[in-house]
């Protein structure tokens, strides 16, 4: 066993059927971050027939053999694959029958729950899925004389869909065909971003106070296991109905968990015809008798000699012989809606000990007798010479009377060889405290963060394919979840402002936010508000504000976001971290079409240089997958120079080929940043254009700047050599031009541009304009003397920062000293040709400008 | 312990996977005809097939099922005076049969599970198939033939 490793993602969904992949699509889909977990391999279904003895091997929970124990043994079987049992069942496509929603509305107290609830989300599934009746393909000879037994019996029957995509020429069944998890929503899933670890067994939920923190995972590579843990803000529980109770349980979560499992026990025969039917050439059959449903379906199965012979097995001494006959025969089944409620408990001691109990009732006795009599009838009706049903010692059935005869005398419960696919309701959802382990929506009973959402929700059996009903249900309750957090974010979202009384300002406050700033209240972030609400100065494109634009500002939650009410009314805001994987959701939420200007950042972190990794790297990762998802337009995200190091002369200047050659943990964690965006970019789904701008400077400026100018006041501001290093600096209405011409200029998208003031000055023009700005606009006497340092002194503080970001640390003071003996300068010509950009700001009017600024806010220089 | 056990289990043992082979043996039928080196090729697969299925259950059947595995080859010399595998074909067959419609459930059980299985991998063999897809024009074979 190697190192334990350890993982943390927003949102973590346990299984891949067909209730996770669709709960990780969607999420993934709306800007979560989602890691999807699987028990199983990641193998090619498309490739691997879903009835053949190796899927069955490789695809099949414990190979096909899972038993449920009772009175009478019946086999389980569910996918333990990438996609779940949707690789390996028969893509059948049921919608929920109507009786279910009044009887779950009233026994499990189900809220929410209609069918026109439901309605979009069946018809949603019924078009990604691509649920479909045969077309232009010959009926199988199997289903050709099922249905004319059925007409014969006058017996009502139907048509059965399934997900399925015709290709020409291709049966509609072949494996690569059928519309499973693995061709539809897992590959949705992973284009939105979600990250799916296979062969990942979850072996137990870490939880404490109603909160789960994370999940115990045991990967499995080959023969080697490793543990990771795994944590999340939010767990969906997707691992079908047998192993989502079997994981809480483990947990030590068993509130009405395991206690309430359904079933649809099944019965199956072989019937012999005299014509050929090579039905293992064939597709499945595709009636289904409704006759005697909801407690009765009676339909036709898979055919291959191997299950033929299977079937045959309990009595092969005796029927062997049939086995010649294989060509000629073709097997039906007859499923019964289960009657009793089956237990799943776990073994203590065994990750894989789990132990499904159900017992057949006398009503079950009667559905699975009488079923498979009518399924004699039919098949009789259709011609079957004989017929061989999955009794044990029990004689070959060669007419319709003597099938009859299960009607009067039931068939020993004991005689019958059962299977079933369909488990279900194991944690039912619903307000009924005696009886549900959810919520109406699968939050799990006195948990904040734990949901469930696959079949086991299902309050009882619906007597159809679950797998419809698996999946309608959780596209709605990822909704809710979705809506949920909707509500709880724009609880911390001021909406209009202090005057929001008034019914315009609501209105517009509601309205869809056409711009979208992370950054504010900070430096760029708040002068860039301002700019909008009252325009550019100087800028005849920008000078007069946009009356209808809406601006949604993400804003850190220990700032005060009352600049921005100031600012505008109609500032709408969200209060979250960027670290925090809901912020980027919320700030992007009805944004499709928005510019965002990505402004938000970490130059000088408190103490750890993670910060860095975390806010610069991780935060725009967060951010620009949320603004795919929502459909936002163009990112517009401000970097640095610092990506790209110094310059290697004086009078070098970087443009927009210089090589990246980033500068301790600031430059790298931008570079990333960079490459993110630029990787949003390729992707085709976002514009994106980069601003890297140099030294700010300018109004709202933070207390390092005033500090500034203080030392210069004071004569201490070091001067590393002759003070001649060039530095680009950019007065923040410079910038914001740029930031605006980025967002409006259509060419710009994919591009990157240096913004900054006209020309680079050097550190003695710097000091000198500073000091002549002080003394001669505000009076301020300024000291003659200069704090001249050797440029030795730069290297030396570049050595100390070096080695304490080494270590995780950061101490801003060094790491200022070891850039000032260096020159980062950068062209502009880029940004003046292509976005028509002229800064209007030089040095020394922007000094004037930072200084009243100051000045107005009450700071001391 | 028990836990460790199981975890750390072999697949299955030589012995118990010849013993296995042997079971398997007596289950699968003749039919359809092939030549030997295709049948030992095919029967090697299914009792490979059948040894993994085995391999593969749950950690808590699995054991039982080691075990049970065992019994059914050395229980043997009570009845017969050697275990199973020593047995000449024809009292393996009815050493089969006599746990085959055993009174005692699991001892069922256990036939059933391999019977099952050998017989779905058998007769979804690819070497079998073609030969069941060249036999399906020919006339239908007698009954007794086939019990044979």
């Amino acid at each position: 066993m190697t190192t334990p490793t350890s993982i943390h993602t927003q949102i973590l969904v346990i299984g891949s059927g067909a209730g996770g992949a669709a709960t990780a699509a969607t999420l993934a889909s709306r800007g979560y971050e989602v890691l999807l977990l699987e028990e199983g391999p990641h193998l090619d279904t498309s490739r691997i027939a879903s009835s053949s003895p190796e899927a069955i091997a490789r695809l099949y929970r414990n190979g096909g053999l899972t038993p449920i124990l009772g009175n009478q043994t019946i086999a389980y079987v569910e996918g333990r694959c990438v996609g779940g049992s949707t690789e390996v069942n028969s893509a059948f496509w049921h919608r929920l029958p109507p009786d279910c929603y009044h009887r779950w509305r009233t026994d499990a107290v189900l809220s929410e729950f209609s069918p026109e609830v439901m309605e979009p989300y069946f018809e949603q599934l019924e078009s990604e899925l691509s649920v479909s009746y045969l077309d232009n393909a010959a009926l199988p000879r199997s289903s050709e004389l099922f249905r004319r037994g059925i007409e014969r019996m006058r017996w009502q029957y139907t048509e059965v869909p399934r997900c399925q995509k015709q290709n020409d020429g291709a049966s509609p069944f072949a494996p690569g065909n059928k519309q499973s998890m693995q061709r539809t929503f897992i590959p949705k899933a992973l284009a939105a971003g979600t990250q799916l670890l296979s062969d990942c067994k979850a072996l137990k939920l870490r939880h404490e106070n109603g909160k789960v923190s994370g999940v115990l995972v045991q990967r499995t590579n080959g023969a080697a296991r490793q543990h990771v843990e795994v944590s999340a803000d939010t767990v969906f529980v997707c691992c079908g109905a047998v192993q989502t109770p079997a994981l809480l349980r483990r947990s030590g979560i068993t509130k009405n968990v395991g206690d309430n499992l359904c079933i649809h026990p099944m019965i199956k025969a072989a019937a012999v015809f005299d014509d050929e039917i090579g039905a293992h050439e064939e597709a499945l059959p595709i009636f289904q008798v409704k006759q005697f449903w909801p407690n009765i379906t009676i339909g036709g199965s898979v055919f291959s000699p191997g299950f033929l012979a299977m079937l045959l097995s309990d009595n092969w001494k005796m029927n062997q012989h049939a086995m010649h006959d294989w060509s000629h025969m073709a097997l039906y089944y007859a499923a019964t809606r289960g009657m009793n409620r089956g237990s799943i408990r776990v073994l203590p001691g065994f990750d894989d000990g789990v132990v499904v109990r159900y017992r057949l009732t006398e009503a079950d006795q009667k559905n699975i007798s009488a079923g498979l009599a009518h399924l004699g009838e039919i098949l009789f009706a259709a011609g079957a010479k004989v017929i061989y049903p999955s009794l044990r010692s029990q004689p070959v059935l060669k007419s319709a009377d003597q099938c009859r005869g299960f009607l009067k005398e039931p068939i020993p419960i004991d005689a019958m060889g059962l299977s079933t696919v369909h488990a279900f309701s194991s944690c039912p959802m619903g307000e009924n405290p005696d009886f549900c382990a959810t919520d109406s929506f699968g939050k799990v009973a006195g948990f904040r963060n734990l949901y469930v959402n696959d079949a086991s929700l299902i309050p009882d059996s619906p007597g159809v394919n679950p797998q419809g009903t698996t999946m309608a249900i959780a596209l709605r309750n990822v909704d809710h979840f979705d809506s949920d957090r909707g509500r709880k974010h724009k609880g911390s979202m001021h909406i209009g402002s202090r005057t929001a009384a008034s019914h315009t300002a609501a209105s517009r406050s509601a309205a869809k936010p056409s711009l979208l700033i992370t950054g504010a209240p900070g430096w760029l972030g708040t002068r860039l508000v301002e700019v909008l609400v009252k325009g550019l100065p100087g800028v005849a494109a920008f000078s007069d504000p946009e009356p209808e634009r809406v601006i949604r500002c993400l804003v850190h939650p220990s700032s005060n976001p009352a600049l921005l009410n100031e600012l505008s009314p109609d500032v709408q805001f969200v209060s979250a971290d960027i670290t925090d994987p809901e912020a980027a959701r919320a700030l992007c939420a009805d944004a499709e079409g928005a510019v965002l200007f990505h402004i938000a950042g970490i130059v000088h972190p408190a103490r750890r240089t993670s910060e860095f990794e975390q806010v610069n790297v991780e935060g725009t990762r967060l951010l620009l997958r949320a603004a795919t998802a929502a459909g936002v337009r163009r990112v517009v995200a401000v970097s640095s120079n610092s990506p790209f190091g110094f310059n290697p002369t004086h009078d070098h200047l970087f443009d927009e080929s210089s090589p990246y050659n980033p500068y301790m943990g600031y430059g790298r964690s931008k570079r990333r940043m960079e490459a993110l965006v630029q990787e949003a970019q390729a992707s085709g789904r976002l514009q994106t254009v980069i601003i890297r701008p140099p030294w700010f400077y300018g109004p709202h400026q933070p207390p390092r700047q005033t500090l500034f100018f203080k030392m210069i006041k004071e004569g201490r501001f070091p001067i590393l050599g002759d003070g001649t290093q060039k530095r680009s600096m950019a007065y923040v209405d410079n910038i914001c031009q740029g930031l605006l011409l980025a967002a409006t200029v259509d060419n710009a998208n994919g591009e990157a541009y240096w913004i900054a003031d006209e020309r680079p000055y050097s550190i003695n023009e710097i000091v000198d304009t500073v000091q002549n700005v002080m003394e001669e606009e505000f009076g301020i006497a300024c000291s003659t003397r200069r704090t001249r340092l050797p440029a030795v002194a730069g290297s030396i503080a570049e050595l100390i920062d070096g080695t304490l970001q080494s270590l995780g640390l950061y101490q801003q003071k060094f790491h200022v000293l070891s850039e000032m003996g260096r020159s980062i300068a950068c062209s502009i010509e880029k940004a003046k040709k292509d976005l028509g950009y002229a800064p209007t700001v030089e040095l020394r009017q922007g000094m004037l400008e930072s200084l009243r600024w100051c000045f107005a806010n009450g700071l001391r220089v | 312990m028990l836990r460790l056990f199981v975890q750390t289990m072999p697949d299955l043992a030589p012995t118990l996977r010849h013993v296995l082979g042997d079971v398997i043996e007596r289950i699968v039928p003749s039919y359809p005809v092939m030549d030997a080196d295709t049948q030992r090729t095919v029967h090697a697969d299914v009792t490979r097939y059948v040894a993994s299925q085995i391999a593969g259950m749950p950690g808590f059947l699995r054991l039982p099922y080691f075990l049970a595995l065992f019994g059914f080859n050395w229980l043997s010399v009570l009845r017969n005076g050697r275990p199973f595998r020593s047995l000449p074909v024809d009292r393996q067959a009815s050493y089969l049969a006599l746990w085959n419609d055993a009174p005692i459930g699991p001892m069922r059980d256990f036939v059933k599970l391999i019977r099952s299985s050998a017989l779905l991998v058998y007769f979804d063999h690819p070497l079998v198939m073609r030969q069941l897809e060249a036999e399906r024009r020919l006339p239908v074979p007698s009954r007794d033939a086939a019990n044979g």
